[in-house]
């Protein structure tokens, strides 16, 4: 634990595989059916799945219409969740102690395709558009002034490792000890930029996602909020360590070498002060593309073989990606996936979450260890993955610390 | 309030016809928003990356080269921008509403760390490297990530830089709009300190400003750092002054 300790104290999520964190814990068992995935056209005409949230989002308050997007309306489904945690925070702090730092890829994108198309039709930007609906620094400035929290508030825009760095900056401002309690998470809503962005990458599946799998054919992208409040203080589930770095070979690639992901790992290991045979759980960033996850089932087996063999019971440590529940929520899903090992550590969880897939693993690939039943493992120390264009890598640890 | 030190090892500014520090000293007379098309010719870049490069990329790719061209070991980055690829987005979001394909290359450079990812394969620099908006209050934002990071990392390049934004999008703006890139060096060390005090400042309240952030530091900067460098943005307000030697 780093000096004044990060606790995360309260978790509030939307996405696919559920309206709250009550609903998402439920669906992480592997007996659960998988949630519905909607269907999108793209502009090739293919239709694909796509993780949509539930529709029944809180509106945007009027004094706050400059904000309106359905970003920010995840945003505020997110925070209900944890409103009384913070508020309590506030009583014991003052509001001008609390910060928010979210990860978010394309902000309210969404609204700017809809004033382009105005704009092309009309000749002029619609009358109710602004650009506060989508510029990246949005997210964390709308629900600043939403809750009437009076620290800083900004905005990591990294790719689909926004939210994860999101984590380790909130970490980053309570050891500055400006700020005793921290907002964090992030939020990506559904855009149709995004999608046939990635289509035109030839990364989108048909399909529901396949990670690991010898038949995977790529993603499904997939939208949705996750907001953590972290305090300064020992105890609870801690953000015990970070790891960042920087691939620094292809631009929206990841390196085949994995070394990138490797040192990744291992940067959050050391800075956790935690060695491999001590995580109980990895939750992979999984996209179930052919590159990432034979990069990164070669990164976690490089990182973590040293367990393998090392005396009876100490196999490389189960490991699952959710994204066939959440989809690739992008720039969320750093902090969705802190979540899902957040659900996963506490008090009252029913194992791990499934890794669910059509069971035929690549044996092109290195072998992990998938979680693939539910079964009765506490698990106290989890670490997770996100990888993200730029070559930016992001891993966590989290920890029950009793 | 608080206070924190650090070293400034060296920075580097970039705008269109404002490229030396002579240029920048003449500009700091009378600061102005800086526009125009004029892009730096990075040919110190290889062509292959270069070729991919939009008006930022290319300006983060000048000063950033420029301020760890004699670092021993690769710097932790921060790049503060508050509308990161807007052009790239632009034509992008045109292409989608003529239903027209797009180009792979233009949206995998259309996220907001394109211009901090090129710079690290560019510099050969695997390190921390993080992207950050926040509005007019950016290079606030990003400079307390950078101090945050120093108490790890020996050095930290930190980086301000926003292109042009489209036309339409001028009306919505409360300051600017400009074209700048800023890198600045920072080492561990006592040769500047920043007091960082509570200052509620509301949005919607505040007047527009006629500099953005980055170019009122540019300015100081340009002007040796003489008086101290005052900023209220984000609830806070920050003081940076140069120690005597």
């Amino acid at each position: 634990m780093k000096g004044r300790g990060a606790a995360l104290v309260s978790l509030g999520m939307v996405c696919a595989a559920g309206p709250d964190t009550a609903a998402i814990r439920r669906m992480l068992l592997a007996a659960s059916p998988l949630p519905e995935f909607a269907a999108r056209e793209l502009l090739s005409g293919r239709q694909v799945p796509v993780g949509m949230a539930t529709d029944s989002l809180p509106e945007v308050p009027p004094e706050l219409d400059r904000y309106r997007s359905r970003n920010s309306q995840l945003l505020m489904a997110a925070y209900s969740q944890i409103a009384e945690a913070v508020e309590e925070a506030a009583r014991d702090h003052g509001r001008d102690r609390i910060a928010v730092v979210l990860g978010s890829s394309a902000s309210g994108i969404e609204e700017g395709e809809r004033a382009m198309v105005h704009r092309l039709e009309h000749g002029s930007m619609p009358e109710r558009y602004h650009l506060s609906q989508q510029e990246l620094g949005a997210p964390a400035l709308f629900l600043a002034e939403f809750a009437d929290l009076r620290g800083v508030a900004y905005t990591i825009s990294t790719a689909c490792s926004s939210s994860a760095k999101a984590l380790a900056c909130a970490r980053g401002l309570i050891e500055l000890d400006l700020f005793d309690a921290v907002v964090c998470g992030g939020s990506e809503s559904f855009s149709a930029m995004t999608l046939n962005g990635f289509d035109s990458l030839g990364l989108v599946s048909d399909e529901r996602c396949n990670p690991s799998s010898v038949n995977r054919r790529g993603l499904n992208l997939g939208e949705g909020a996750a907001l953590f409040l972290m305090r300064a203080q020992s105890g609870g589930i801690q953000l015990l360590g970070v790891g960042e770095t920087c691939d620094a070979s292809h631009f929206s690639a990841p390196d085949p070498d994995a070394a990138g992901a490797v040192a990744c790992m291992r940067m959050a290991l050391r800075d956790a002060a935690t060695a491999p045979e001590e995580i109980d759980y990895i939750n992979l960033h999984g996209t179930a593309t052919p590159q990432n996850d034979a990069m990164e089932a070669r990164a976690v087996h490089e990182v973590f073989r040293a367990c393998d063999g090392a005396g009876p019971g100490s196999l490389p440590p189960p490991a699952s990606s959710t994204k066939p529940l959440t989809g690739h929520t992008l720039g969320a899903a750093g902090a969705i996936e802190a979540g899902i090992c957040w659900l996963a550590l506490s008090a009252g969880a029913s194992g791990l979450p499934a890794h669910r897939y059509d069971g035929e693993y690549d044996a092109e690939i290195a072998a992990i260890t998938l979680v693939t039943t539910d079964g009765s493992t506490a698990a106290r120390t989890a670490l997770t993955n996100s990888f993200g264009f730029g070559g930016s890598n992001c891993s966590l640890v989290l920890q029950a610390v009793s | 309030m608080k206070r924190f030190e650090f070293d400034l090892v060296t920075w580097s500014a970039w705008a269109p016809d404002v490229r030396t520090r002579e240029q920048w000293r003449e500009w700091a007379r009378a600061p102005c928003v800086t526009t125009g098309t004029e892009k730096p010719a990075i040919p110190f870049v290889p062509a292959a990356i270069r070729r991919r490069c939009g008006h930022q990329d290319r300006m983060v790719l000048e000063v950033g080269s420029e301020c760890v061209r004699d670092c021993r070991e690769p710097p932790a980055i921060v790049l503060g921008s508050r509308h990161g690829e807007a052009q790239s987005n632009w034509l992008l979001l045109e292409l989608l509403a003529r239903r027209e394909h797009l180009s792979p290359m233009k949206f995998s450079l259309s996220v907001h760390n394109a211009s901090m990812g090129l710079l690290s394969i560019a510099t050969k620099n695997p390190g921390v490297s993080r992207s950050i908006a926040a509005g007019r209050g950016t290079l606030a934002a990003a400079l307390l990530e950078a101090l945050g990071l120093l108490a790890e990392h020996a050095q930290v390049l930190l980086l301000l830089a926003d292109e042009l934004p489209p036309a339409e999008h001028w009306p919505y703006l409360d300051e600017g709009p400009a074209v700048y890139a800023l890198g600045l060096l920072l080492a561990q060390g006592r040769g500047f300190e920043i007091e960082v005090t509570r200052g509620r400042t509301v949005p919607n309240e505040l007047p527009a400003l006629p500099l953005p952030h980055p170019l009122e530091l540019a300015a100081w900067l340009a002007r040796e750092c003489i008086e101290d460098f005052e900023m209220r943005a984000l609830n806070l307000a920050f003081t940076l002054r140069a120690r005597l030697p």
